[in-house]
C-alpha cells in the first residue's frame, strides 16, 4: 500500500491551486472518459439517482452513451438501472438476443449500443447510481471485466466524493439540500418488502415507486412511512 | 461530450448534504487509485511523484520499498523516465533499466543498495488541463516490453489521479 506524503501533495496542491481553479464537470467527466481507455470499449457513462430513486444522465464520453442514459432514464428500465435496484453489476452481452428491457432495446441497438455492463456507484455503502461500459458488438463480459468496473466504481465513489468537498468549498455550498439519509430509507423499506412479500429487490422497489406515483408522494417519504407503520399509505 | 453541468450539480447538492460519506482523506483516495492500478496494470509497484510550489518533482507515494528507491534515486540524479517524463509531458517506457544507456546513473545509484528489485519502468504524465503535475510510474522487478493495453490503462489510472488533484486543490482553496 503507498502512503501518500501529506507535505508533497499540500505542496503541489498549492502549486495547482495557482496555476487555476478546479472544474468540477471536467474532473468528472476525465474520470468517465478514462474509463473508455481503461476497459477498451466503445463509450461510458455516469448516472446518478434523484431523490424520486430515478436514475439521471450526469455524464457520458460519447453520444450513444448519452442516448444510452436517457433512454434508461425516461423508461426506467435498462442494464443500469437493473444495476443500481440489484445493488450488483449487470450484463447484457448482445441486446439483440436480450429480452429484459424492451422499452429501450430498440433505442439502444439504433444507436450501436449492443453489450453493457453496468455497476452501481455508491457512497458510504449505499448505491447512489451507475457507471456503465459498452460496445458496439456482443461481448461475453466475464467475471473478470465484472470484478474490474466495479472496482473502478470505487474510484468513481472517490471522485465524487472530493467533488462534494471541493463543491462544499466553492459557492455552491449553501445550496446543498439531501441527505444520503433517504436513499438508507428507500434501501430499507425495499429490504422490507422484500421479507414481507417474499419478492426480489426490483419487484419490491416497483412496488414501493408505484405506491409513491399513485399517490402522489416522493418516494422516500412513502419508505419513511412503511417503515414507521408497517404499510403503506392510504 | 460535455457533462450535464445542471445535472451535475443536482446530483452533487443531493448526494452532498451529509458530508464526505466514508471521511478518508485525498491521501488516502490517492491511496486508493495507486492501489487499483498496480493491481489492475498486473504491475509490481507504482509511484507517484508531483511537482511542488517551486516545480521540483518530488517522491509523493511508492507502493514498495524498491519503487520508493527508484523515485528517490530519480528525484536525487534529476534524471530517469519519471524526470523526462515530466519534463516533455510525454509517456517514457523503459523495458530495462539495466540496458539503458539514459538512465545508466539511475541503474548505478540502485545498485548501490544491492540488486535492484526495479527493472522495467513505465512513465506516465499526469497532467492537469496542459499543466503537468506529476508522473505516475509503473514498475516491474523483471525486464518488460511494455504492451499499449499497459500504457492505456496507466494512463486512465493518470487522469483519475488527475482529477483527484484538481478536485483537491479547489476544496482547499
Amino acid at each position: 500500500m503507498p502512503n501518500i506524503d501529506p507535505e508533497v501533495l499540500a505542496s503541489s496542491l498549492r502549486r495547482l491551486e495557482r496555476v487555476g481553479g478546479a472544474d468540477i464537470p471536467s474532473a468528472v467527466a476525465d474520470v468517465v472518459h478514462a474509463a473508455v481507455d481503461l476497459f477498451g470499449v466503445t463509450g461510458s457513462g455516469l448516472m446518478v439517482a434523484d431523490e424520486e430513486n430515478s436514475l439521471h444522465y450526469v455524464a457520458a464520453s460519447n453520444a450513444p452513451s448519452k442516448i444510452m442514459e436517457e433512454a434508461q432514464s425516461s423508461a426506467g428500465e435498462g442494464p443500469c438501472v437493473t444495476a443500481f435496484v440489484l445493488n450488483r453489476v449487470v450484463h447484457t452481452d448482445d441486446l439483440s438476443q436480450d429480452k429484459r428491457w424492451p422499452q429501450i432495446r430498440d433505442t439502444f441497438l439504433r444507436n450501436g449500443v449492443v453489450s453493457v455492463l453496468g455497476a452501481p456507484v455508491r457512497l458510504g455503502g449505499v448505491p447512489v447510481g451507475t457507471l456503465d461500459v459498452f460496445l458496439d458488438r456482443p461481448h461475453d463480459w466475464d467475471d473478470t471485466e465484472a470484478a474490474a468496473l466495479q472496482r473502478y466504481c470505487d474510484l468513481v465513489e472517490s471522485t465524487l466524493s472530493t467533488a462534494l468537498a471541493a463543491q462544499r468549498a466553492g459557492e455552491l455550498a449553501g445550496q446543498l439540500q439531501y441527505a444520503l439519509d433517504y436513499r438508507i430509507v428507500i434501501e430499507r423499506a425495499v429490504g422490507y418488502l422484500m421479507a414481507r412479500h417474499e419478492t426480489g429487490a426490483e419487484e419490491a422497489f416497483t412496488l414501493l415507486r408505484s405506491a409513491a406515483r399513485s399517490r402522489r408522494r416522493k418516494v422516500a417519504e412513502v419508505a419513511q412511512y412503511l417503515l414507521d407503520t408497517g404499510r403503506l399509505p392510504d | 461530450m460535455p457533462v450535464d453541468q445542471n445535472a451535475l450539480a443536482a446530483s452533487l447538492d443531493s448526494l452532498g448534504a451529509a458530508g464526505a460519506p466514508d471521511g478518508r482523506t485525498l491521501e488516502q483516495r490517492l491511496d486508493q487509485v495507486m492501489t487499483a492500478a498496480r493491481d489492475m496494470i498486473h504491475v509490481d509497484g507504482v509511484g507517484l511523484m508531483l511537482l511542488d510550489e517551486a516545480g521540483v518533482l518530488r517522491v509523493a507515494g511508492a507502493s514498495l520499498p524498491a519503487g520508493l528507491a527508484l523515485e528517490r534515486a530519480q528525484q536525487t540524479l534529476d534524471c530517469g523516465p519519471g524526470v523526462d517524463c515530466v519534463r516533455t509531458a510525454g509517456i517514457v517506457a523503459v523495458p530495462d533499466l539495466a540496458a539503458s544507456d539514459d538512465y545508466a546513473p539511475v541503474w548505478a545509484e540502485l545498485r548501490k543498495e544491492g540488486e535492484p528489485a526495479v527493472r522495467a519502468v513505465l512513465s506516465v504524465p499526469v497532467l492537469v488541463g496542459t499543466i503537468v503535475a506529476g508522473t505516475l510510474n509503473a514498475l516491474r522487478s523483471r525486464p518488460h516490453a511494455w504492451e499499449d493495453d499497459s500504457v492505456r490503462a496507466a494512463e486512465a489510472y493518470a487522469g483519475v489521479i488527475s482529477a483527484l488533484l484538481r478536485l483537491g486543490a479547489t476544496a482547499q482553496g
